[in-house]
């Protein structure tokens, strides 16, 4: 409790929170932008972070994750046109209620379900963070092992229709992580005598390229597409934007039902916001059969908003308590964290506990902020944003990924390893490859390497030692049933389908 | 291309890749070995899986619809594959704004002026921001500055 209260202290001070501001700010302005997002400008953030004091780096990153998701919500309602995947079901039922005349008030109840999901989840990350550390503490190469098999299993676990691109890319990632020295014996691996390959391939470039380059690249081709920039119709006229008590008391449950299901997903590593706003639609659809869906209806603009905002948060409990990414944006915090000389996972509470209860406090402190600065800011981004063209911007969002992947390692082949990895990320898009399974591979690859060869040197080569301890022995069993339970399914539906 | 050359030809990958690691993996001592070799293999098993089922996917004869080829793809990353070598050569300010202008103009953005002064304004702001306040040393060009 002290520590959250000496983080809140922090926060609160004028020029940390005037940064968590700008970052919050920032977050709203790329989450509006379609093809931008809290991803590609962490990325892209992250190389000017490592030279800024760790309080003011952090909120800045914290400001933008925030905001991000529930920027994208405004073109959403406004245009129809999702500004990030996460708001994609959000069109549904807010364009329909623009179409009725009740822009503010959708873009209100996007603003509060927002703000109600990502306090819920800031408060599950302040809480069950701290807890999870600590237990994690008794940890030994056996369980570590388990966590990254764990970690894994629970990405094919989540993969639906598409378990074996999912293993594919797992076992992709696992290769590219023994690149570089072996954990075990310090032997150079498939490094071809280029010295900057030593420690392996350097990880912001890579998410640099994986995430900006590839977005530029995808941006490129929709522009060739279309043949020239996006055209926007006028931006509709906005009234009254906050709902009255009588709309949040009827949108309480729904709020309530969609941060649990967000918070629940955030915190399965892999499992990702897009599975937490379908599933949060559809309990919003099932929980109200009198409404008719599609045509504007509050609970289907509060259900997904307020679960996208809960994953935020909850997504990194599993990256600070464990050292395992949550998801794509929450694998660029571990950068982030690498790369100020901290060691995200259960330690990162015991050595660093400012920066840690930092990072926490922060998100709780972001999504207040978030409510007043999106109404503020909703109509002039809806305004604005869409004049500017897509061929400038996919040149500046060039030029920040090369000159960001050069300013972390003062490095030409930082620049190089990221172009690679940007045609690798459009080319994983076009195969239909998900990537967060491909970074959570690459971040565990080295822990399982490690830890295996850690317990097989403690048990004398024994795998026994995996089953015989019970932590170790409950994760793998977990991780056997989320590896069958879509074979389960499978073979379910097959037998009703006869 | 049809949904069953994509997953052929990246079925190829995997087992290229896998059969290539696995042996490169064998000129590892022992210990450094293990765990790369056991990964190549798999990636080769996942390979074969995958080229058994895209044969067998009912849909694979569908071809998915692309309506450009993505050859301004292949042209922005030799753009960019130019642009490396020149930034150590002429400096990262002028390298970066020809670079730019490149990008939009490969794009179809015709507006030279605006081009220009896009990429002239976000060029000196990221520099400043990079090498003045970041103390980043972008290089300033070995034709200038040797």
């Amino acid at each position: 409790m002290e520590h959250i209260l000496t983080a809140f202290l922090n926060v609160l001070s004028p020029d940390v929170l005037f940064v968590l501001f700008l970052g919050v700010a920032l977050g709203l302005v790329v989450g509006a932008l379609p093809g931008l997002n809290d991803t590609i400008t962490l990325a892209v953030l992250i190389p000017i972070t490592f030279s800024l004091d760790p309080r003011y780096a952090f909120m800045l990153l914290v400001g933008v994750y925030t905001s991000a998701c529930y920027g994208g919500s405004i073109p959403a309602i406004l245009l129809n046109i999702p500004g990030t995947a996460s708001s994609v079901v959000t069109t549904l039922d807010g364009h329909a209620m623009t179409v009725k005349g009740q822009a503010g008030l959708a873009l209100g109840i996007s603003t509060t379900s927002s703000v109600f999901g990502g306090i819920s989840s800031s408060l599950v990350l302040m809480f069950l963070a701290p807890t999870l550390a600590a237990y994690a503490l008794r940890f030994g190469p056996a369980e570590y092992f388990a966590l990254a098999i764990l970690g894994l299993s629970t990405v094919v676990g989540m993969a639906g229709d598409n378990v074996l691109k999912n293993i594919i890319v797992c076992a992709l990632g696992l290769f590219i992580s023994t690149i570089g020295m072996s954990p075990e014996t310090g032997f150079p691996r498939f490094d071809f005598g280029i010295p900057y390959l030593l420690e392996g391939i350097p990880f912001v470039p890579m998410l640099i390229g994986l995430f900006g380059v590839a977005s530029v690249f995808e941006m490129a081709l929709d522009i060739m597409q279309r043949g020239g920039s996006m055209a926007c119709d006028a931006v509709p006229k906005i009234g009254r934007t906050l709902p009255d008590k009588e709309m949040v008391k009827r949108l309480m449950p729904t709020w309530i039902k969609s941060s649990v299901i967000g918070n629940v997903i955030g915190i399965i590593p892999g499992a990702g916001m897009i599975m937490a706003i379908y599933l949060a639609y559809d309990q919003a659809v099932r929980a109200n059969p009198d409404k008719e869906f599609g045509t504007g209806v509050p609970e289907g603009v509060a259900a997904p908003e307020a679960a996208n905002n809960a994953v935020v948060a909850s997504s990194m409990v599993p990256l600070m308590a464990l050292g395992v990414p949550g998801n794509s944006t929450s694998a660029l915090f571990l950068g982030a964290l690498m790369i100020q000389g901290l060691r995200p996972g259960p330690s990162l509470f015991q050595n660093s506990p400012e920066i840690a209860y930092l990072i926490i406090v922060g998100f709780f402190v972001g999504n207040v902020l978030m409510g007043p600065l999106g109404i503020m800011l909703g109509k002039f981004l809806a305004c604005v944003i869409f004049r500017i063209p897509k061929e400038v911007l996919a040149s500046v969002i060039a030029v920040l990924c090369i000159t960001g992947s050069f300013a972390v390692g003062n490095s030409v082949f930082n620049v190089w390893v990221m172009l690679a990895f940007g045609l690798i990320g459009f080319v994983f898009g076009k195969l239909k490859l998900p990537l967060s399974p491909l970074i959570l591979a690459i971040v565990l690859g080295t822990m399982m390497e490690r830890s295996l060869y850690q317990s097989l040197v403690l048990s004398k080569g024994y795998y026994s030692i995996f089953f015989t301890k019970p932590i170790s022995a409950v994760m793998l069993l977990a991780s056997l049933l989320f590896v069958i339970t879509p074979f389960i399914k499978k073979i379910r539906g097959m037998r009703s389908a006869s | 291309m049809t949904h069953r050359m994509k997953d052929s030809l990246l079925a190829a990958f995997l087992i290229l890749l896998g059969v290539s690691a696995y042996w490169y993996a064998g000129t590892f001592p022992d210990h450094a070995a293990q765990f790369p070799g056991r990964l190549a293999i798999i990636i080769a098993i996942l390979g074969a899986v995958l080229l058994f089922r895209s044969y067998r996917r009912t849909d694979g004869a569908a071809a998915e619809k692309t309506l450009t080829s993505p050859r301004i793809v292949v042209v922005l990353t030799a753009a960019i594959a130019i642009y490396i070598p020149a930034l150590g050569a002429i400096g990262y300010v002028p390298a970066t704004i020809l670079l730019m202008i490149a990008i939009m103009r490969c794009l179809g953005y015709r507006n030279t002026r605006i081009a220009f002064l896009v990429s002239t304004g976000s060029t000196l702001a990221t520099f400043a921001i990079f090498r003045v306040l970041l103390g980043v040393p972008l290089p300033l060009g070995a034709v200038f500055f040797g």
